[in-house]
Order: structure tokens, then sequence, then C-alpha cells
């Protein structure tokens, strides 16, 4: 499938422009020409730039040929979610209300990673205002899943997802509020970064609720994504939440063994809601972790129930009074849906708000200290099953029914909610051929460790990434 | 909290100006209980000592762990 240059993935392609076996407007071009083919078949993209995209390849060409440093990331071809400003292309969030909205500067985290010497191919589709874990999206086309576009991405990061595991770009930036980067990575196959609430600067991009809200990266290696990071993560002044830390050494980080780690396996956390092929898969990676030298014992993680509905009531009022004025003057415009999940927070007083906050510091407190004192990660489900149908409003597991998108988001609130960093890594395929996925969740600026950590499963080949065989 | 479809209706309207799809105000109030019923749970369980900025302080006191 493809050309042979988007299978490499962002380290590789960084090796050899860096080395001059391959031009930035090489890997651009053939980055470019695959986006073209399939993108719209997969409704990937909402804005592809090509003229913006060999501008900066050639670029970064001119710096090679200056014989000077491209930067670590020089010449990789990415793509954003579209809530992240990128100067002179419009940033929608996937609304119609914003479907005119040009932005005037890049993001801070879009200077940061154009000074990484990426090379921005456009901005990927997405739940409308992020404000959903499926990825439909009335007004830019649903985001369909590579391994059978008859069913969903996962959301909100749809394109992000999608974009990756058909090589259109070698690395995506996604969002995840609730789950919007592990949703899609556990569904389309990717390794996905929710990083810890505070390292990655926010500033111009579109909220969905700005006390949960993490930008991080979905690619095909962890080495990717630590690449990415280590590009993105550190400090912002105009990041009110930034938490002003200087960011790890992601890279540096990756060869770091498992032996001696401690994992905990939330069994309890998914197992009794999840399908048996996602159970085996995690219980998989489990024996992956031993046989790598880590030790795994069982956990569990205090009071879901009430820290789930408590962040829900949380993110539902943040995102009501981010939308207030959308959603009176133009309720209308707002898909269906998602009005709904909207209006739900004009409905939450301000007590329980900050109630919620309140509890939130404590219950944080009693995880680090009941779970985090006892294990150095966490192992669990990313999605309790594999991706639905996009006409699917039920999923039936072990003889219930649930509701198919509020399934979905079913184990990744809580992390949100702690605002500690996971990583969501691939664990297999289904019987009936389809990605299954987990997470690794880890105390906070433990990033680089999470990465690291399933990099060391890929070594192992524990961990398998695989292309989607999608070519339109 | 009263959460009856008719108080949701109710409030829909006076937030947004246009009733709600009453075939919507049962999922809502299902929902809205639901979530009350968490605060309930988490007004028993709260320390005084609990502060609404709690949280971005034990962040913020995190270190990398090298």
């Amino acid at each position: 499938m493809g050309d042979d240059i988007t299978l490499l993935g962002a380290a590789q392609i960084a090796r050899r422009i860096k080395s001059k076996q391959l031009t930035a407007t090489e890997a651009a071009e053939a980055f470019l020409f695959r986006a073209e083919q399939i993108g719209s078949a997969l409704n990937t993209w909402i804005t592809l730039d090509r003229e913006g995209a060999l501008r900066e390849a050639s670029k970064i060409d001119a710096t090679i040929a200056a014989g000077r440093d491209p930067g670590p990331l020089g010449g990789v071809p990415v793509g954003l979610k579209d809530l992240i400003d990128v100067e002179g292309l419009k940033t929608t969030a996937g609304s119609l209300i914003y479907r005119d909205n040009v932005a005037v500067r890049d993001a801070p985290i879009t200077r940061m990673i154009r000074e990484a010497g990426a090379v921005i191919l456009g901005k990927l589709n997405l739940h409308e205002f992020a404000f959903g874990p499926s990825g439909h999206n009335p007004h830019y086309g649903d985001q369909k899943n590579p391994w059978d576009p008859e069913r969903v991405t996962g959301g909100s990061s749809g394109g992000s997802g999608n974009a990756v595991l058909t090589a259109q770009v070698a690395i995506t930036i996604g969002s995840d509020t609730g789950g919007s980067i592990r949703i899609p990575a556990s569904l389309c196959g990717a390794i996905g970064h929710k990083p810890t609430f505070g390292l990655v600067t926010k500033a111009a991009c579109f909220p969905l609720s700005w006390s949960l809200d993490s930008f991080g990266p979905l690619a095909g290696s962890a080495e990717d994504c630590a690449l990415m990071m280590a590009a993105i993560a550190g400090p912002d002044p105009e990041d009110p939440s930034s938490l002003q830390v200087a960011a790890p050494d992601f890279t540096g980080a990756l060869g770091t063994p498992l032996k001696g780690v401690r994992i905990g396996h939330a069994r309890s956390y998914y197992a009794n809601q999840s399908e048996p092929e996602v159970i085996a898969g995690v219980e998989a990676a489990a024996r992956a972790f031993e046989e790598a030298g880590a030790s795994v014992i069982e956990v569990e993680i205090p009071d879901l129930k009430t820290a789930y509905d408590t962040a829900t009531n949380f993110m539902m009022a943040e995102a009501a009074a981010y939308h207030e004025k959308n959603v009176r003057e133009r309720p209308g415009d707002y898909d269906p849906k998602v009005l709904e999940r909207i209006q739900i927070g004009f409905f939450v007083p301000a007590t329980t708000y900050i109630q919620a906050q309140r509890y939130r510091s404590q219950w944080t407190a009693r995880v680090l200290k009941e779970v985090f004192g006892k294990v150095d990660f966490v192992l669990a489900a990313a999605t309790p099953m594999t991706a639905p149908l996009r006409s699917a409003t039920t999923v039936t597991i072990g003889g219930k029914d649930y509701d198919a998108r509020g399934h979905l988001i079913s184990l990744t609130r809580h992390i949100n909610f702690l605002g500690f960093p996971s990583t969501g890594f691939p664990t297999g395929f289904s019987e009936g051929g389809l990605p299954l996925g987990a997470q690794l969740i880890g105390p906070p600026l433990h990033d680089h460790k999470t990465i690291a950590a399933v990099h060391q499963l890929e070594n192992t080949g524990a961990v398998q990434y695989q292309y989607a065989p999608f070519n339109g | 909290m009263d959460f009856s479809n008719e108080e949701i209706l109710r409030h829909s309207e006076a937030l947004f100006g246009n009733p709600m799809d009453s075939k919507k105000a049962p999922g809502f109030a299902s929902l809205l209980t639901s979530l009350d019923q968490a605060n309930l749970r988490v007004v028993d369980a709260l320390e005084d000592a609990s502060e609404p900025m709690g949280h971005l302080l034990t962040l913020k006191g995190m270190r990398h762990g090298g």
C-alpha cells in the first residue's frame, strides 16, 4: 500500500531527511498524495494545505542544504486536530459556527511543532467541538474506521486516528478531555498519549473543558510519540493551567528497562463491562510486562462511580459555560446530539461544580496514596469494546445493553479527572479483525515513563503496530 | 433537586427561549438525577480541608521521577 516513505514512521523519516537520504519535499509529496487519494473516503481532513506544506518542506530542505539542524522532527509530515490554530488556516472545531474562522497566528503548540521542524499538512476532522467519543460529524462527515469504514473511528480525535493508521501523516495531534486521544487510538490501533494535565500548552486551542483538556500525539510507535512530546511538552506563559515545569527527557527515557517496574492491573476497573477479547488483550499485555521483567499485581481504583459522575458534572458545566453565547443565539447550527450534551451543563448548580473541584483534589490524593503508593503504573483497557458500527445506538456485552457512545468513554474519563498521563496502545485484533487497545496510566509528570514502558513492549514484539490496508 | 419532566421543560425554556422536545425530558431527568446523586455522595465524603484549587497544587508538587 502507498509509497514506502509513508510507512517509515516519524523517527525514521526524520533520520533519513537529516542524513539527506530523503528530502522533506519528497516526504511531504508522498504523504500529500496519500492524503489526497484516500482522505475524503474516511472523512479524515477538514483542511488539507498542500501549498503550505510544500512551502514548509522546502524551507526544511534549504535549512539542511545550508548545513543547519532542521530539528528533531525535521521534515516529518504531521496533522493537527482542527481545534488548534495554524496561521492562515481555518480552525472550525468541526462546527458550522466556526467554519469561516481563520487563525491569525499559530497556537503555541503549533509554533513548537514548527520549531521542531515538522511539516503541517493540514487540519484533521473531529467530533463537533470535541464533544463526543465516536467521531460522528454531520457537517464535515463522520470519521470512518480504516479497518471497517462502517464503524466509528472513536473520538473526538477521529481524523487524528484514521490519518495515522492509513499513513496520510506520520504523527497527529489530538486532544483528550474524557478519552478523545485514547479512544481513537484503541479503536483504530494507534499509540496515543494523553499527557499530564498542564504539561502541554492549550493556549489558542478550542476548549471543551478548560480543567480537563490535554493535547497529545497519536502515532505508529511509542518512539514517535516520545519525539512529539519532546517537542510540545513544557511551560507556556500564555496558558494559565500550564504547570510551568520543564519537559522530562522523553527520548532519553525510551531505553528504560521494565525490570523492577511495578504494574497494577486494574481488572475491576474494566473487566465487568468489557468484551472478552478486550479483556484477553489486556491480560496478554500484563503477561508481556511480566515476561519483560515487571511485576504485576491486581489493584483497585477507589470510588469509581462517584468519580466518573463527578467528572461528568465538572465537564458539563465547563462546556456549557464556554458555549453559552452560541447555544443561546445559534442552537440550530449545532449537531443536535452535541447540543443536548451542552444543554445538560446548564442544569449543574454552581455549588455542585465547586464540590466537584473539591472532590477532585481529595480523590486525586487518595488515588496517589492507595494506588500509586503501591505501583508505578496502572494497566487497564482503554475502551470496553471494539469499534461499534456508526449506525449503532447500543452495544450488547455479556447480555447487557449499553448506550454505544456512553460506553466508549466509560474507561477514560476518570483519568482526565485525575489529570494523570495515560498512553494508549494496541494489544492485538479481535476475531473480526478489529483493533483491541489498552492504556498504561502513570502518576503526574511520568509521561516519559508510560511511553517508555510501551516502547519496551514494542521491543519484545508484544505491541505490534499495523497499518490498516485501506486504499480508498 | 426537582428533575421532573415539567421542571426540565420549564427550565430549558427559561434558559434557551424555546421549549425542549418533550420526548427528551425523561432522558435529561434520568441523567441529572444520577449526577445529583453523585453530588450528594461527594458532599458526604468531602473533608473540610478539601479546597477547589487543591488538584492543581497536587500536580504542581509532583516531580518527573528521573
